[in-house]
């Protein structure tokens, strides 16, 4: 019998490469960038030229007191830091060939990226709900 | 007995392959490379955010300090650096997104949506931030 494919018959049929995962990580690069099309220009549109720029501490903490302002900022900050720690993952995957560096630096992105989106989101609730 | 090690044949002159040091810089690779660069530079963007976030919420005290930082002309130089990198990626972004359809795929087209991409991108930048120095509230500019 001659050989048509070096992949198993329960590999070929699980469909999810030698890493394991498939395409999930390319499917959610994808599905996160088309959510933030929206979401970074409406934080272009209201951070950056309605908030940063003069406006008063009251002000901004009454932007916030909008459940609609709080629920695209928390948005934007979960699919953000997925998105960012996705392509930074790819960027080291590509860059850094010291296999003991490359795990340590692809764990310090993950930490980093949930534990800032956890403040963010922290806050954000806590000017929403007037603390 | 003593090896021998036999003499390398004498190889003809011949070009080697391009090296990096004198391959001519091209177009379509720097649109390429500039959509790596600015994402890493949002990611930084996205860490000053949560930081303004944070003071907001922390109190006013904090608040002054931060838009003291971001309100300096070093502060506002990279707020305009943000701005474009995020025009920037999200053009370039749009341009796999369309690509991914399998569209505009065509050696002859990369070049042209390349050019599209960064004209946008200065364009968008260039329209948010007229618009805030027309504003007015920033006195010294």
């Amino acid at each position: 019998m001659a050989i048509k494919s070096f992949r198993s018959p329960l590999g070929r049929a699980r469909g999810t490469g030698s890493t394991g995962q498939g395409t999930d990580h390319w499917w959610h690069q994808r599905l996160t960038s088309l959510a933030l099309i929206p979401l970074a220009l409406y934080l272009i549109g209201t951070f950056l030229a309605y908030v940063v720029w003069g406006r008063s501490y009251a002000s901004a903490r009454a932007w916030l007191h909008s459940p609609v302002t709080a629920a695209a900022v928390i948005l934007l900050i979960g699919v953000g830091f997925h998105h960012g720690a996705a392509g930074l993952q790819v960027i080291i995957e590509d860059y850094l060939h010291c296999e003991k560096l490359k795990i340590v630096a692809l764990i310090a992105v993950k930490f980093a990226a949930g534990f800032l989106a956890l403040i963010g989101i922290l806050a954000v609730l806590k000017i929403l709900l007037g603390a | 007995m003593v090896a021998t090690q036999p003499t390398p044949p004498v190889r003809p002159e011949r070009p080697l392959s391009p090296h990096i040091d004198l391959y001519r810089t091209q177009f379509t690779p720097i649109v390429s490379i500039l959509h790596r660069l600015t994402g890493l530079a949002l990611a930084g963007g996205m860490v000053v955010f949560i930081a303004w976030l944070a003071c907001l919420a922390s109190g006013p005290t904090c608040y002054e300090w931060i838009m003291g930082l971001l309100t300096s002309p070093v502060g506002l130089f990279c707020l305009f650096g943000w701005t474009w990198s995020l025009f920037y990626h999200l053009s370039t972004g749009v341009r796999h997104l369309v690509w991914d359809t399998g569209l505009f795929l065509e050696a002859s087209r990369v070049a042209p949506s390349g050019r599209i991409v960064i004209g946008v991108s200065v364009l968008l930048t260039l329209a948010v931030w007229l618009k805030f120095l027309g504003s007015g509230v920033c006195p010294w500019l």
